[in-house]
């Protein structure tokens, strides 16, 4: 400690207790500072100890330089090579993040990345912060976080899941669990058996949740030739492990777990014609146990909670999910329309088959079956559903909505467009359920469809009934999947007519016109038309 | 048509978010009837929800708005929408003569600056007699409120300050109250500022005694003012809370105090008090490697004034406040246009920074916040303090302030390569207010 500070010390400790109590007396130095505090006059206490602080902390402050610090070499962020966006795509953020216009953000971050931009410095903190709390969205930013984005989490705990991966040999041993999981999001899908050699190189020293979650990541690219790892997972110690693994094999339809799922479920239904009627229908019988063999293949004994579910039909849904659809076509040479007719025809169990098919048919991708079940499901109000799809595709219901979108998800997009195409041919309700689920699906749409849809809406406009609460609610999701090279088009449907312009359309075109226009916008400043 | 501003920087004029984001939505040709310019000045009329069209004008040379929409917000959704558009799209504006409304106004605000220079030069005659005799009264009203402080304070450091912990809020601003009834505002303002130091963590005793032994200072130098240098009389008189408005300011023009330069606008804060909002916007001349500081306020609800922008630069006469460190300055004439700030100047090192800093002090004991500008600095976090520094080439550091938010920002700017950083040092810690790197100027 330099005089100074000292004499500081010994100022500061003397105002403490207070001049009453302590009479302050400073070595005077024969110096400078020495010669100025002996002119104080050390009767009056209390002033001379205040012109004492003022004068030695004036002398220290003006005759110190900052002090040195002992900092351990930072090592400095790699040159980029991308490209930053343009000012105005940054203000876009800036605006998404804000919370206006929030459901653009991922396509901003698509595009940016299909560009081939990158977030500029100043702004990686907040996307950065965005990735932490949402994990759902790490697989949108970590691309367009460029060199300098990957150095910078790698200063912050909470930013571990956007380190640096070069090598992904090395990564996989040695990085933290986040990083591990974008190695193999990563290598399913470009070179899946990498990723399987990986996961087992590891697996017996892995930690149970790790495991687990692993798995989950099977489900890009998924083959035969994940089926001995997955068949070992079904003996793991941890439950969430066996049912990953379980629900896995369930989607391959060789795999030794579906042909065992055939073999219990065959002798359970039975095709019956009967020549009076010329009518066909599936005699069910129930399964008698579920013993341990159909627990490991992931059948839960327990029906779930507050289901009122029997026992031992739950044990039958659980095993005809897993029967691919195809099996049923071979098994009774029928065809996909005709399976479902006959499926419908049992009034005691066509809810439970048909349900059991259209969740089948999804984990199995199975797009033929797929196509024939949403037909059904956008059929216009005038046709009544085949029996036994009561709650299957009842609008309003949530269950519905959430199967029907899963159907669509495993078309093609082709098919889609020419299924939706088909649709809007028809002029659907607003509130069918199917169609809403196709608006909601999150397409982008081409021109062809941008301008079927916009039809639609101008026929909904002028027509008598117009616009509802219904076909409102629908035009936040119709104005995020509408191609923005439509944007003078949507502009002029629009009717002109007072009388057809109700406060309906009002509300519909002010959810629909503003977020277009500002799709238009973000990707404009993107680059990208 | 010259570079203006970045979107940023006139976006960062409007009042509210609700006017930014109106005032995006009017950036569009589509919705101007007519657009035009000329040298000076920038015009165009907004079909708006009234019969006829708004007209809105925009005066380059000191940015300046007007606009006919009823709309209190100042700048208005129009006015902002037209200086984006002009920022964005130049062509769509054709440069002809100015209608009559604008040349109005423009015509207007230059026979206005006349007449300001004019009154400057001449300033009027006052009744003398009565101004004295206020000034008589003050200077009393002053001088016992000055003396009631000091007995305060000996009564304080008397007892000790171990037992300031322990005084409520009205400990200090009882004195405080009692001094703006003194019209000693300044020094009111010197003790309430106390009153957080005791809760302030490690070291409160001995920032508390600095701070005391400052106001100290100031009791003293009032006792004595004839005595001292004529800047330091400035200086006190000024703290304690006397002011000089800007007629006064100008008509004490002289070659000395005024500057002609190319200042750039290198970074703006913003004191919010319940009463009323300070900005200090610090510039520096470009040849004169002078520093100043330009204050504006507003009462709340008020709009600030939107003359000096962020991040620009432009060709004036400064006029500085008398003071021992003159510092404190006001624009009294502009010349060309305002431009986007070019390059980002500053000291190669903190020690430069520092000696700059310590020479205002010997000048000005009672400095409160000092501009540092450092061109080679790192940002650092000490993990085991928790605490963030700037630190330059010889590893010399600045604490940043606690209450600074954004140290992940500079962080991501520098990359762990030097940049240039510019903020305000109050003697303790350093609060960031801009970066420059690459040629890019950002507001942290």
């Amino acid at each position: 400690m330099s005089k100074t500070q000292q004499l500081w010390q010994e100022l500061t400790t003397a105002a403490l207790v207070g001049s009453e109590r302590n009479n302050l007396n400073l070595p005077l130095a024969d110096s400078k500072l020495g010669n100025v505090v002996t002119q104080l006059d050390t009767n009056d206490r209390e002033g001379s100890l205040l012109s004492n602080a003022v004068v030695i902390s004036l002398y220290n402050q003006a005759g110190s330089l900052p002090a040195k610090f002992k900092v351990e070499e930072l090592t400095s962020a790699p040159e980029d090579e991308k490209p930053r966006c343009k000012p105005q795509a940054a203000a876009h953020f800036l605006t998404m993040m804000a919370g206006q216009h929030r459901e653009v953000l991922p396509e901003w971050l698509r595009t940016l990345a299909q560009t081939n931009q990158r977030v500029p410095e100043e702004l990686l903190p907040n996307i950065l912060e965005l990735g932490h709390i949402h994990s759902e969205w790490r697989g949108l930013i970590l691309p367009v976080l460029g060199e300098r984005g990957h150095w910078l989490a790698q200063q912050n705990q909470a930013w571990n899941y956007a380190e640096p991966v070069t090598d992904l040999e090395n990564s996989w041993q040695t990085g933290n669990k986040a990083v591990r999981i974008q190695v193999l999001k990563q290598l399913h899908a470009t070179d899946p058996a990498k990723a399987l050699a990986f996961v087992e190189s590891t697996w017996a020293e892995d930690k149970p949740e790790d495991r687990a979650d692993f798995l989950e990541t099977f489900a890009i690219n998924l083959s035969m030739a994940d089926e001995p790892l997955l068949e070992r997972a079904l003996d793991d110690k941890r439950k969430e492990v066996r049912t990953t693994a379980a629900n896995l094999l369930g989607q391959l339809p060789e795999s030794h777990l579906v042909q065992r799922m055939i073999e219990r479920v065959k002798p359970l239904l039975n095709w019956k014609y009967d020549p009076k009627t010329k009518k066909s229908e599936i005699e069910v019988t129930l399964p008698e146990k579920c013993d341990k063999a159909m627990q490991r293949d992931g059948i839960e004994a327990k029906p779930p909670q507050y289901s009122n579910k029997g026992e031992k039909t739950w044990w039958l849904e659980q095993m005809l999910q897993a029967i691919p659809p195809q099996f049923w076509l071979d098994y009774w040479t029928t065809t996909p329309d005709n399976l479902v007719i006959v499926f419908g025809m049992n009034a005691e169990w066509a809810k439970i088959l048909l349900n059991c098919l259209t969740v089948a048919s999804i984990r199995h991708k199975d797009e033929v079956m797929v196509t024939v079940l949403l037909k059904l499901a956008l059929r216009d109000k005038s046709q009544k559903l085949p029996l036994g799809f009561g709650n299957t595709f009842k609008a309003g219901v949530d269950a519905s909505v959430e199967l029907i979108s899963q159907l669509i998800a495993v078309l093609p997009y082709d098919e889609h467009e020419r299924m939706f195409l088909d649709t809007l041919e028809v002029k659907p309700d607003a509130n069918n359920p199917a169609f809403t689920t196709f608006i909601q699906s999150n397409y982008t749409w081409n021109l062809k469809v941008g301008r079927a849809f916009l039809n639609y809406m101008r026929d909904l406009a002028e027509s008598d009934k117009g616009f509802d609460y219904q076909a409102r609610s629908l035009m936040k999701f119709a104005a995020l999947s509408m191609p923005p090279a439509l944007l003078s088009e949507a502009a002029e449907i629009w009717p002109k007519d007072p009388a057809k312009y109700t406060n309906w359309t009002e509300a519909s075109k002010k959810e629909f016109m503003p977020i277009l226009q500002f799709r238009a916008d973000m990707l404009a400043a993107l680059g990208k038309e | 048509m010259p570079t203006i501003l970045t979107s940023e920087q006139i976006l960062a004029l409007a009042p509210d978010a609700s006017s930014a984001k109106d005032g995006k939505g009017l950036a569009n040709s589509r919705k101007w009837v007519t657009l035009g310019h000329n040298e000076r000045a920038v015009w165009g009329e907004c079909q708006g929800s009234g019969k006829f069209p708004y007209q809105t004008q925009i005066d380059l040379a000191e940015t300046s708005f007007k606009c006919s929409c009823p709309s209190r917000k100042f700048p208005c959704k129009h006015s902002l929408g037209l200086f984006l558009l002009l920022n964005d799209q130049a062509a769509a504006f054709t440069q002809t003569e100015p209608p009559d409304w604008v040349k109005q106004w423009i015509e207007g605000r230059e026979k206005r600056a006349e007449q300001k220079k004019v009154k400057a030069e001449n300033p009027t005659t006052v009744d003398v007699a009565a101004q004295t005799k206020r000034a008589e009264q003050r200077e009393a009203k002053v001088t016992a409120g000055l003396n009631e402080l000091e007995l305060w304070m000996r009564d304080l450091v008397r007892q000790g300050l171990a037992q300031a912990q322990s005084k409520p809020y009205s400990f200090w601003d009882k004195p405080a109250l009692r001094l703006e009834d003194a019209q000693a505002k300044g020094a009111a303002r010197l003790v309430r500022d106390l009153a957080g130091i005791p809760a302030s963590g490690d070291g409160w005793h001995s920032r508390l005694l600095e701070k005391l032994g400052r106001i100290y200072l100031l009791i003293e130098g009032y006792k004595r003012l004839g005595t001292l240098p004529v800047g330091t009389q400035a200086d006190i008189r000024t703290l304690v809370g006397w002011t000089q408005n800007t007629e006064e300011i100008l008509a004490t023009a002289t070659p000395e105090n005024t500057v002609r330069d190319c200042w750039q606008v290198l970074g703006q804060s913003l004191d919010n008090d319940e009463k009323i909002k300070t900005r200090r916007t610090w510039l520096w001349g470009q040849q004169s490697q002078k520093l100043a500081l330009i204050l504006h306020f507003a009462a709340p609800g008020q709009p600030m004034d939107t003359s000096v922008i962020y991040g620009s630069q432009f060709e004036a006469e400064l006029v500085f406040y008398p003071s021992n460190f003159p510092l404190r300055a006001l624009v009294k004439e502009r010349f060309g246009l305002v431009e986007t700030i070019q390059n980002f100047p500053g000291y190669p090192d903190i020690t430069a920074a520092y000696h700059a800093y310590t020479d205002a002090l010997v000048r000005n004991p009672w400095l409160e916040e000092f501009p540092l500008s450092l061109q080679n600095v790192i940002p650092v976090l000490d993990k085991e303090k928790d605490q963030w520094l700037i630190c330059d080439t010889e590893k010399r550091y600045l604490p940043i302030a606690k209450r600074f938010s954004n140290n992940w920002h500079l962080l991501a700017l520098s990359g762990g390569k030097p940049i240039s950083i510019f903020g305000e040092w109050d003697g303790y810690v350093f609060f960031p207010l801009s970066v420059g790197v690459e040629n890019r100027f950002i507001a942290v």
